[in-house]
């Protein structure tokens, strides 16, 4: 509530006016899906090398995470290129890297949904190759010709603006540990369910 | 101002709608794990069912069996467990 005040009052930019407001929750939810990403390939990587179920489900509720702040990215950002470029989308570096990490954290959770459980060790390789890609997204507006704003705008913003940025920031980083700490419960939850129903079975099978 | 209201709504309509999703996938863990204490019920008055109450001086004389085990969920011997 208090970034949302933050946003509304923070001054308005003298070229684009009252568009520019997106950059307050755009950028927090592009951070936030490079996060998600970060974190489901570090759970994959304990996963894939250390067999850890738990890294398996950390990964897992991370993906789903990038999916859904991936995708705010991907609708608020061409809601503002269409204001400041004039069309709501460019095949550009930046723009193009940004939807095939998305895409790949897609494919994760629609292989972990319908593949089985053949198909973890695979999602599991899918999120170490999205994280390679965070790089060139970070680092594609600096290495390719494009028309993206550029990473150092965050330096340039007046006194005003750069509170509600970092307050925004921190609101959306905290939602996110909230909605990660939720679905990592429930995943923790759920596998203990199972182990218990295994148990359960074998119990039966035991007694008959 | 239109732009800022579409995006900063589908965020917020976005973020509701992945709590909801979680909160439906909680429903449903909720009832497997009702189900599964209905099968441990079972499963353990079915075991027990006949002994003898280890001190039954408070509770019932013996262990429940499963046709009565529903009604026996109160009792201090199910309370006990």
């Amino acid at each position: 509530v208090i970034a949302c005040k933050a946003i509304a009052d923070a001054p308005r930019e003298i070229t684009m006016g009252l568009v520019q407001k997106i950059f307050y929750f755009h950028v927090p939810c592009a951070w936030l899906l490079m996060l998600s990403t970060l974190v489901c390939a570090g759970g994959s990587v304990a996963y894939l090398f250390g067999g850890s179920e738990r890294g398996d489900r950390v990964a897992l509720s991370a993906a789903e995470l990038g999916v859904l702040f991936g995708l705010c990215v991907l609708v608020s950002g061409p809601l503002w290129a269409k204001a400041a470029w004039g069309v709501y989308w460019q095949w550009e570096a930046r723009l193009t890297s940004s939807l095939l990490l998305w895409l790949m954290l897609v494919a994760y959770v629609l292989a972990r949904r319908y593949g089985g459980a053949s198909a973890r060790r695979l999602a599991a390789a899918l999120a170490l190759f999205a994280a390679i890609d965070i790089p060139l997204v970070y680092f594609s507006v600096r290495f390719f010709r494009s028309i993206h704003p550029s990473n150092t705008v965050v330096s340039t913003l007046g006194p005003g603006m750069r509170g509600a940025f970092w307050l925004s920031l921190l609101a959306f980083t905290a939602l996110w540990w909230v909605l990660f700490s939720a679905r990592l419960a429930t995943e923790n939850a759920y596998a203990r369910l199972v182990d218990l129903e295994i148990l359960l079975d074998q119990a039966e099978e035991k007694k008959s | 101002m239109k732009m800022v209201a579409l995006a900063y709504g589908f965020i917020w309509l976005a973020v509701f709608g992945y709590v909801f999703i979680v909160g439906r996938r909680l429903g449903k863990l909720n009832g497997e794990m009702d189900e599964l204490r209905r099968r441990i019920d079972r499963i353990a008055t079915s075991a027990i069912c006949g002994q003898p109450w280890p001190s039954s001086k408070h509770g019932p004389t013996s262990w429940p069996c499963p046709a009565r085990a529903a009604s026996a969920r109160d009792s201090p011997a199910h309370r006990h467990r």
